[in-house]
């Protein structure tokens, strides 16, 4: 095989000198002259009627210089899914109704931001409070306050149905008849929030020509630029989004948010730029948090721990807007079915309406929680079977060329090697059998499993990504993607493929990307489709560029293009050193002699190309995804029984990522997730009391520090491979890790100490409890 | 409030500016002197992301105010090149993958270059917890550690 | 997040600091360290017309110790100063130790233990040792001067007996006598770094030749509406010998006089454990 230069490797970050001078702006660091400030007014009230807002006062404060209401706008709704069954249910300013503590009733622009807020007290509303409900089970009532209407098809007992998912196969009956046992448990997550370190910000600049132009703290511009176009009424190409760096996003920054349209219409109301910047305790009060989920789960078994019918029900507390909840109720059907095979299935999932914030998706999107409860369960499961949880996890394991429930072919799968050697390296087994023994030590070590899987890529507004490579005069590259690095590395890799591709250095590179004017569409950095999709994009791109060069070089050297390779910016007939010619050359041999031709080479691609769009949302019916990235994770943890505190010591990740493009991000994607979900699992959770958020900095919702640091073991499963030309199958590696290590926590402080914890996060007075009561048996 | 005219010394250069006394260190290094480098996460000095150093010393700049900053050495991020040359801090980051997003990367360059600076030889422990201030929510601090340790054992 | 405005002073004496607090009473805030005053302006809790700045003041950042009377400290003194002094680790060893778990490296450098005593937290870390070293506070104001104990300083969460127009000049804690020790134990909220869900600190005085309890001291963080003393449990010490049945005697009666609001159950299980290590590890250093 040929042996690859750039891919595979662990080559520095393409803007690491720029993060490390703080010379790399983001968008709280913009600034042109004439600069305005904006603000938002919230509603205070969880659910109330607008019946009148009074902006004379502000407006008359000397140094404001716009201020705006729901009336002021077009009054188009948008979502963050559009589709003709779940239509979009919010604007982006309130019009006559607000439905959560903090939603978006008013905004300012001054000249500065003493101003500003300011005025945002000047402004006068008139409410009318309405009875609000915040429990999603509680919210399902007949008699719950109705929050929207439900959604006309779903048709059930319940209220504030923001979407449904139902779906199965088999004969769930039949298969718990036949299971030799059967489990019910009720597992809950709570709501826990991304805590990026860059809050929500948007800088919009409108020029008179009609243009508008934005930078937001974001995840992909094109999504962007599509919600802001249709909401202001203005054409895709008068509104251009454009690069600034990302401060963190983890799921949080995708959909429209309203202080990103403020921004916009605040400039287009003054013909200056705005910035809106938020503090962090907007960030916790008002911006749209993770999902928190309940999960039923029924699972039947037969004696041997194969697994033979299962019944779910997910019920998701989706805050007072659609948001991605009817996106999570999907997704969390995917994420039991991927994992192990269930003959039987029986799913339904409900996305509830509630007063509460809106929520988004957060790493993994579902799956964390979803496999807490799946894999808690197995272990359940397997102790009650007095089965090993390894044998019980390889006995259920998706392997390789299996045909999904839905369609999707699992065209390579390394779960099965990755339960094994994940096991194997951290003597699982030895360590298992121990963790029992420890009855009446203080403090205890316990050792866990948990697996999952994840989809890379899928089919989602805008569904492609393209790229252009185009060669300068010297022979330098210059890579033009839509891409967008929040922090994973993607202008890193891609810079590598086209290295790779194109046989040039790192240094030869210079990426230009995610401008919606000047970049091509791409799919955003929020899909987990960022090295598959867009990699294959650019990849496609480059090794255009070389066939283009190649055919030059070809003619010049009269050799075949067959026979060529290209290396630090030189072509070379293969078998003949003194052969060759520069890039540089071949781009002015291709100038003069093929009309002007300058060598721009040109990819796009999506993933399944033969499905025309997304699954059903309520049915999951089509196909989902084309390639599966597939983990087990083992957690390590040492718990004080006298205080309940629990230590994540190490976390071994064994992961089938298809194959590393750069391991060193790769390794950097595991240690983050481990550390969110160590978080997840053990102390985090936003915390409310009739939608007012109580947790409002970071000194009350805490998130891993330094000290917390968790030692990160990694094992490569590789089940593909990079070949030139033709598309690769590398896949995520960006939210399946967060997900397994959630449940192997939970599991390995039930192998410590006994005490099974169903209700996330795992606080330490859930183990004290446990203990006692395990005592009082 | 009347503007007070104060001097400060920021990387080795004096500015003279005349500012408000509410305004923060942190607010007049990014809007008045355009240093950008050192950035607001929290703005309650729970983050660590606008940490700079005074007389070698790290502290909050979102919770200082300019005008207390008089007649001291302030340095941020953007005063460690030197000559063009990346501190081995700098390069240790970009080298061993400590660089995610990058939001939190220049409040923590600097407190680990006190931490050195303080200690050339510190503990893994004495490191993290050294770092217990500066969040990072990409990175789990595992590459941030590696780079900060590499430094300390003369590796660039 | 910005700072509301505020008018600004740089007094460069003591009595000039008095004369303005004299003049604007509650309108005027005294800056240290400011970070706790000025999370509290961000936020809109505290909205000063005028804040007086400390820092122009010679003298205010010392720590002295003497032989006879003790350790004296000033306002200004950092958390990090009293970590690194030799006098304090080498007289009052767990109060460096627990200045040195207060905040984060940054905070360290730029907070003050007055600072931290006058914002009057429940879950201060500082106040608890404290309290059981018998500190006392020496306040001023334009026409005079008192000294208070600690213990009588807190009134509320948040609130002091402190006047509008006074300020704290310095925290005296007196010297320790022979066969004596303390110690501050704590568990976080959450993580390793923060607010202290539970704080116990423990000052043992021993007999001179036994394991008998003297006298013993044991002061409580974040299980109260202020840092408390949990002299119930002290009584059950003062006399005897610390045997495990004593001890553990002790504890549980301590857990009994606090009074958590939030995760109350396991506040209180944990001032039990607290308390015992705090105990153990006072009598360890002791031998």
């Amino acid at each position: 095989m040929e042996e690859l230069s750039f891919v595979g490797k662990s080559v520095p970050r393409k803007d690491g000198v720029e993060k490390a001078t703080g010379k790399a702006l983001y968008t709280v660091d913009m600034v042109l002259p004439g600069m305005l400030w904006g603000k938002i007014l919230r509603s205070p009230y969880p659910h109330a009627k607008i019946l009148n807002i009074d902006t004379s006062r502000a407006e008359r404060l000397p140094g404001v210089k716009a201020v705006i209401t729901g009336k002021d706008t077009l009054g188009i709704k948008h979502g963050f899914v559009e589709t003709p069954r779940y239509p979009p249910d919010q604007y982006p300013l309130a019009m006559d109704r607000v439905r959560y503590i903090g939603e978006e009733v008013a905004a300012v622009a001054a000249i500065d931001e003493y101003i500003a807020e300011e005025a945002l007290s000047l402004i006068k509303v008139d409410y009318e409070e309405l009875p609000a409900v915040f429990d999603p089970e509680e919210a399902m009532r007949p008699d719950a306050p109705e929050i929207h209407p439900s959604h006309p098809k779903v048709k059930e007992p319940y209220k504030n149905i923001g979407g449904k998912t139902e779906t199965g196969w088999g004969d769930i009956e039949k298969g718990f008849a036949d299971s030799y046992l059967v489990r019910e448990d009720r597992f809950e997550g709570q709501l826990r929030t991304h805590c990026y370190m860059e809050p929500q910000a948007t800088f919009a600049s409108y020029d008179l020509s009609g243009k508008l132009n934005v930078w937001t703290s974001s995840q992909g511009p094109f999504i962007k630029r599509a919600k802001l176009a249709t909401t202001l009424g203005l054409p895709f190409n008068n509104v251009r989004v454009l690069k600034a760096y990302v401060g963190g996003a983890y799921g949080g920054k995708i959909d429209l948010f309203s202080h990103e349209f403020c921004a916009s219409l605040l400039s287009m109301k003054t013909g200056r730029p705005v910035k809106i910047v938020w503090t962090r305790q907007e960030v916790f009060e008002a911006s749209r948090h993770g999902q928190p989920i309940i999960v039923e789960l029924k699972t039947g078994v037969k004696k041997d721990g194969t697994l033979l019918a299962q019944k779910v029900r997910v019920i998701n507390n989706a805050g007072a807007y659609r948001g991605s909840g009817v996106v999570v109720i999907f997704l969390c059907w995917g994420f039991v079915m991927l994992s192990y095979r269930i003959p039987n299935l029986k799913y339904e999932g409900y996305s509830v309406y509630t007063n509460n914030p809106v929520r988004a998706p957060q790493r993994g999107h579902g799956a964390p929680n979803l496999r807490f409860a799946v894999d808690s369960q197995m272990d359940m499961i397997a102790e009650e079977l007095g089965i090993d949880p390894v044998e019980i996890r390889l006995k259920n394991a998706r392997q390789k060329g299996e045909i999904l429930p839905n369609g999707d072919y699992v065209r390579n799968c390394g779960l099965v090697e990755c339960i094994e050697r994940v096991a194997e390296e951290t003597q699982f087994k030895d360590k298992y059998a121990k963790g029992k023994l420890q009855e009446g030590q203080r403090i205890r070590r316990g050792i866990g499993m948990g697996v999952s899987s994840y989809f890379s890529g899928s089919l989602i507004y805008p569904n492609a990504s393209a790229a252009i490579v185009k060669l300068n005069d010297d022979g330098t590259v210059s890579l033009l993607t839509g891409a967008l690095d929040i922090g994973q590395g993607a202008e890193t890799i891609l810079s590598q493929i086209v290295a790779e591709e194109l046989g040039v250095a790192m240094e030869d590179i210079r990426v230009v990307a995610a401008d919606t004017e000047t970049t091509p569409v791409d799919i955003g950095s929020w899909i987990s489709g960022g090295a598959y999709v867009s990699g294959n994009a650019v990849k496609l791109a480059a090794s255009d560029a070389r066939r283009q060069l190649f055919e030059v070089a070809a003619k010049e050297l009269e050799a075949n293009p067959e026979d060529l390779v290209a290396k630090n910016r030189e072509i070379f007939v293969k078998g003949s050193p003194g052969r060759s010619i520069s890039f540089s050359q071949a781009v002015a041999a291709s100038i003069a002699k093929r009309r002007g031709n300058p060598i721009i080479g040109q990819g796009h691609y999506r993933t399944m190309k033969d499905v025309p769009m997304h699954p059903s949302l309520a049915t999951t019916k089509g196909r989902w995804s084309d390639n599966y990235a597939f983990d087990a994770q083992v957690a390590e943890v040492e718990v004080d029984t006298w205080t309940g505190q629990v230590k994540l010591l190490k976390a071994t990740t064994a992961h089938d990522c298809g194959f590393p493009i750069n391991p060193i991000l790769v390794e950097g994607q595991i240690d983050g997730q481990v550390s969110m979900a160590q978080g997840h699992a053990l102390w985090e959770e936003v915390l409310m009391e009739k939608g007012k958020t109580l947790t409002t900095s970071f000194l009350d919702y805490k998130i891993p520090c330094a000290k917390d640091m968790v030692e990160s073991h990694y094992i490569d499963v590789i089940t593909e491979k990079y070949e030139k030309d033709i598309p690769y199958r590398t896949k995520e590696v960006g939210e399946g890790y967060v997900s397994g290590m959630v449940a192997a926590i939970a599991n390995a402080v039930y192998n410590a100490t006994g005490v099974r914890v169903k209700t996330l996060p795992i606080y330490p007075e859930k183990i004290l409890m446990g203990l006692k009561e395990k005592k009082k048996k | 409030m009347k503007k007070q005219l104060i001097e400060l010394r920021v990387n080795g250069e004096s500015h003279e500016l005349a500012i408000e006394p509410q305004r923060t260190l942190l607010e007049v290094l990014r809007e008045d002197l355009g240093l950008t480098g050192a950035k607001e996460a929290c703005g309650t000095g729970e983050c660590g992301a606008c940490t700079v150093l005074i007389d070698g010393k790290p502290i909050l700049s979102c919770l200082t105010l300019a005008i207390e900053a008089q007649g001291k050495e302030i340095t941020t991020i953007e005063g460690l090149v030197k000559g063009g040359e990346l501190h081995p801090l700098q390069k240790a980051f970009i080298r061993y993958g400590a660089i995610q997003c990058g939001y939190c990367t220049s409040g923590m360059i600097l407190n680990a270059k006190s931490i050195l600076d303080e200690n050339p030889k510190p503990s893994r422990e004495e490191i993290l917890k050294g770092l217990e201030g500066n969040l990072c929510r990409c990175t789990g601090y595992n590459k941030i550690l590696d780079a900060i340790m590499a430094v300390s054992i003369g590796e660039e | 997040m910005r700072i509301p405005k505020f008018e600004y002073f740089s007094p460069s004496s003591i009595e000039e600091v008095c004369s303005l607090l004299y003049k604007y009473k509650n309108e005027a805030k005294l800056l240290a360290g400011g970070t706790d005053l000025f999370v509290k302006m961000k936020k809109k809790e505290v909205l000063p017309k005028y804040v007086i700045n400390l820092k122009g003041i010679e003298g205010l950042d010392r720590i002295q110790w003497e032989e006879s009377e003790g350790l004296r400290i000033g306002p200004l003194v950092t958390h990090d100063a009293i970590v690194h002094h030799p006098a304090v680790r080498g007289n009052y060893d767990f109060l460096a130790e627990t200045c040195f778990k207060i905040g984060t490296r940054q905070v360290r450098n730029m907070g003050t233990l007055v600072g931290n005593l006058c914002n009057a937290s429940p879950s201060s870390d500082a106040a608890s040792p404290l309290l059981v070293l018998d500190a006392k506070l020496k306040l001023i104001h334009l026409y005079g001067e008192r000294i208070v104990p600690l213990e009588e300083f807190f009134v509320g969460p948040f609130q002091t007996i402190l006047e509008p127009q006074e300020m704290v000049l310095e925290v005296q804690i007196p010297k320790t006598p022979p066969r004596s020790a303390g110690s501050y134990q704590y568990i976080h909220k959450a993580t390793s770094v923060g607010e202290t869900l539970v704080g116990a600190a423990v000052f043992l005085t021993l007999d001179s030749k036994d394991l008998t309890c003297r006298e013993a001291r044991i002061g409580l963080s974040s299980v109260a509406p202020t840092p408390i003393r949990a002299k119930v449990a002290e009584r059950v010490l003062n006399g005897k010998r610390l045997e495990e049945k004593v001890i553990k005697e002790a504890a549980q009666v301590a857990s009994e006089e606090t009074q958590p609001r939030s995760r109350a159950w396991y506040r209180r299980e944990m001032s039990k454990v607290l308390v015992e290590q705090a105990i153990l590890q006072a009598m360890e250093k002791i031998k």
